[in-house]
């Protein structure tokens, strides 16, 4: 409890303009020492999700320096010498507590260099008739580059006062900011949002979560183009950051936004008149079909630190081997799929797609006899099919638990889950909210038990393609170690999964579908 | 948290150069320190600069810790805030009267701010009232400097006989010479005579003309001018304080 005190962030009257700080402007007697002034050209860094943000942090870079600041504080949280290129991941970074936080804020996703600019920072000492200090005034402006030629877009105002200044420093502040206000808690994170805003960047502005708010009375055929065209804007999103191959997580969000369109069209039945929604549904699924070798591929590099420790060092040599193949392969699959999202047969399709999720008008009673109901309606009725649907399957699953039983299982519960999350916002969150968690347990179980049945058959047809020589003896030893453990764990995800389905097909979890789904507390009694 | 006390029940010994040089050094070591200014005249809080703010007063100090983190103020140097004085600190002996148990007021008030500082001084007023035996009783360690004159070690024994007869630790004593002149050999004699007692520290800090301009630095002499004789002197003194109350 010693030295400066908390922090004060002011929010000037015009955010571009710095602060004239001259002492004229001061108390009579009062001093400003100019203690620090320094330039520097600084990139912000931060995940196509922001992440870090959402974390109260922002990753920035000036020279060879990368640093974490804590968004409230204002304050250093880390540093490392890091020369940072346009795009880098958390595992690049130089072993130390940097890269752990980075680490922490995601461990597969890229940071991505968002905006540069060049910085002037200068900071102030306050001095009193005593000519005592009372505290610093630091004052940042960021211009786009080169400084000279432009005026700055966005400064930053804070006072630090000494222990027992605080007063005398808002003072201060009122003379040399008139009009500026003094922010609240989390006043730096609303200044840095409208910083970035100055610059051209939506802080938060990506998100693949469904974030719609549906209204419960409007005919289900809106409220269904609404999704859709929310999912085609992730798709969209998506396309640049696949081109440039700058993490796995972008092929992936297109994909799921595809897999949720397709979800939308077959499970809202008679919404949309079948002579439309079947050619969509294809024309959506035949893209995504192009994308599927290359994520299983993605999925497996992602793999890799996994499987390296399943293995003696001994096989370590055969699974380099394996994983340089893999990755030779998935950048031929990249490059093929970024040109088809440049040719003119994708940009046929987005026209004709965008065709379809344009068209609001009302379709024919005949041919979508559903269209017209509220969406609760139809939501409430789809859930429960599905939610019983899962239920019904889930008992009759046999005590052997067969691999086709576990499959089917599995598209049940993300259907189930889909419409959950397209429906989010007509419920209340402490209903939906724990139906989603429960049902994600079970998810959880068959998504191991599938991605292991997934990857060993992957793996055997690795092996029967591998010859004899002594290159492919050793990548077949470690293909064989690696189906060894995974058939352990697959096992084991089948052991688990009546233990894990009778979790969720209690009285609990169908309380809360019945309120879901009725409005209504369930009936106990 | 360790609470020191600088006291004499004579003015003008080097009381206050010693209290906020020697928190100076206690804060160098980047362990937070508060000087507490108790003397109404404010020496030690105009060394550094600071006024106590105008709604301060003694009957706040009273009041306890909250009311008194409220006054504290930073100096200009890391780890060092300080307790600014207030002229109505001459009125507390009759406020301590009116308190429960005097003695042990100040003791009960400083015992929230353990958290916060590792050591606590007291620049204390020259005098022996109803303050001083509060100080007494909320000091782990009370640093007497004496002038090596005979009217000092009077005065010095008169404190050794008050807390003998008030049955105090007379154990959380040290002297210390200041304002010493080699030349003079009244000094040089009594150094001889006293410096091997127990109680007394062997370091001795040289009467200095740097000493005196710390009135016109506004600022410890160790941090403006470290290498100054007597700001060596209060290095070592500081050592040998330090030192010694590890032994304790």
């Amino acid at each position: 409890m010693s030295g400066y005190q908390r922090t004060f962030f002011l929010k000037p009257v015009e955010a571009a303009a710095a602060p004239r700080m001259t002492e004229a402007l001061l108390q009579e007697g009062y001093r400003l020492r100019q203690s620090i002034s320094q330039r520097e050209t600084r990139s912000y860094y931060d995940t196509f999700e922001w992440q870090a943000f959402d974390k109260g942090l922002s990753v920035a870079s000036t020279g060879r320096v990368l640093s974490l600041y804590d968004l409230d504080s204002g304050c250093t949280l880390e540093r490392e010498r890091f020369i940072s290129p346009p795009s880098f991941f958390a595992a690049d970074l130089p072993l130390g507590p940097l890269r752990d936080r980075l680490f922490a804020v995601s461990p597969i996703r890229a940071f991505i260099r968002l905006i540069q600019m060049d910085v002037t920072l200068q900071t102030w000492k306050i001095l009193d008739r005593e000519e005592k200090t009372i505290g610093t005034v630091h004052v940042e402006s960021w211009s786009s580059a080169p400084l000279e030629q432009n005026p700055p877009f966005a400064s930053f105002m804070s006072l630090n006062p000494l222990r027992g200044y605080q007063e005398e420093m808002l003072e201060v502040a009122a003379l040399l900011a008139p009009g500026a206000a003094v922010g609240d808690e989390g006043s730096l994170r609303r200044l840095f949002i409208d910083a970035m805003a100055a610059g051209g960047l939506q802080v938060g502005g990506y998100s693949s979560k469904i974030d719609l708010a549906l209204d419960p009375e409007a005919p289900v055929h809106e409220s269904a183009l609404s999704l859709l065209r929310f999912t085609t804007s992730i798709m969209r999103l998506n396309e640049d950051g696949i081109r440039k191959s700058i993490d796995t997580e972008f092929l992936h969000d297109y994909r799921v936004a595809i897999r949720r369109a397709r979800s939308i069209l077959a499970q809202l039945k008679g919404v949309f008149p079948p002579e439309a929604a079947g050619p969509a549904s294809q024309a959506v699924k035949a893209v995504a079909a192009k994308t599927s070798p290359l994520r299983d591929l993605d999925v497996y590099l992602l793999e890799q630190d996994r499987f390296r420790s399943w293995l003696p060092l001994a096989l370590h040599p055969g699974l380099d081997t394996f994983f340089a193949a893999l990755g030779r392969r998935r950048k031929t699959l990249q490059r093929s799929f970024s040109t088809y999202l440049d040719s003119p047969e994708y940009e046929a399709f987005l026209n004709e797609w965008n065709a379809f999720i344009d068209d609001s008008l009302m379709p024919d009673a005949e041919l979508a006899p559903n269209a017209s109901l509220p969406t609760i309606t139809v939501a409430g009725r789809t859930i429960r099919k599905s939610w019983k649907k899962l239920i019904r399957h889930g008992r009759m699953v046999s005590s052997e638990t067969t691999d086709d039983e576990l499959h089917a299982m599995r598209i049940d519960c993300k259907k189930l889950r889909y419409l959950l999350e397209f429906f989010m916002s007509l419920y209340p969150a402490k209903t939906i909210m724990p139906a989603i968690r429960h049902l994600k347990e079970l998810q959880d179980n068959l998504g191991s038990f599938v991605d292991c049945s997934v990857q060993l058959r992957f793996l055997f047809d690795q092996l029967e393609s591998a010859g004899t020589r002594r290159n492919d003896m050793q990548l077949a030893a470690t293909l064989g170690g690696l189906m060894a453990v995974l058939h352990e764990r697959q096992e084991n995800a089948r052991k688990d999964f009546h233990k894990a389905f009778s979790r969720f097909d209690d009285d609990r979890t169908a309380e809360l579908f019945e309120q879901l789904t009725t409005g209504k507390t369930g009936d106990r009694q | 948290m360790k609470t020191i006390a600088l006291y004499s029940i004579k003015g003008g010994v080097g009381k206050t150069a010693s209290a906020v040089n020697m928190a100076y050094l206690a804060s160098l070591q980047g362990e937070p320190t508060l000087l507490c200014d108790l003397d109404s005249q404010g020496a030690s809080s105009y060394y550094f600069r600071i006024s106590a703010s105008r709604k301060y007063n003694s009957e706040k100090f009273l009041q306890g810790k909250n009311r008194i983190y409220e006054h504290i103020k930073g100096t200009d140097f890391d780890n060092l805030d300080i307790l600014p004085s207030d002229f109505s600190y001459r009125n507390l002996d009759i406020e301590l009267s009116e308190a429960k148990k005097p003695q042990k007021k100040l003791r009960k008030n400083l015992e929230a701010l353990a958290e916060d500082y590792r050591h606590v001084f007291f620049d204390c007023p020259p005098n022996l009232t109803l303050l001083s035996e509060s100080v007494f009783a909320a000091s782990d360690l009370i640093l007497v400097p004496l002038i090596p004159t005979t009217l000092s070690i009077r005065t010095y024994a008169q404190l050794l006989d008050f807390f003998n007869e008030h049955d105090l630790d007379r154990t959380k004593i040290r002297a210390f010479f200041t304002m010493v002149e080699k030349r003079k050999s009244m000094h040089a004699e009594i150094i001889e005579e006293h410096q091997s007692t127990p109680g007394f520290l062997h370091q001795l800090i040289p009467n200095s003309a740097e000493v005196e301009k710390m009135g016109i630095y506004r600022a410890p002499l160790n941090a403006v001018r470290p290498g100054a004789s007597a700001a060596k002197a209060y290095r070592l003194l500081w050592d040998e304080i330090a030192s010694c109350s590890r032994e304790r």
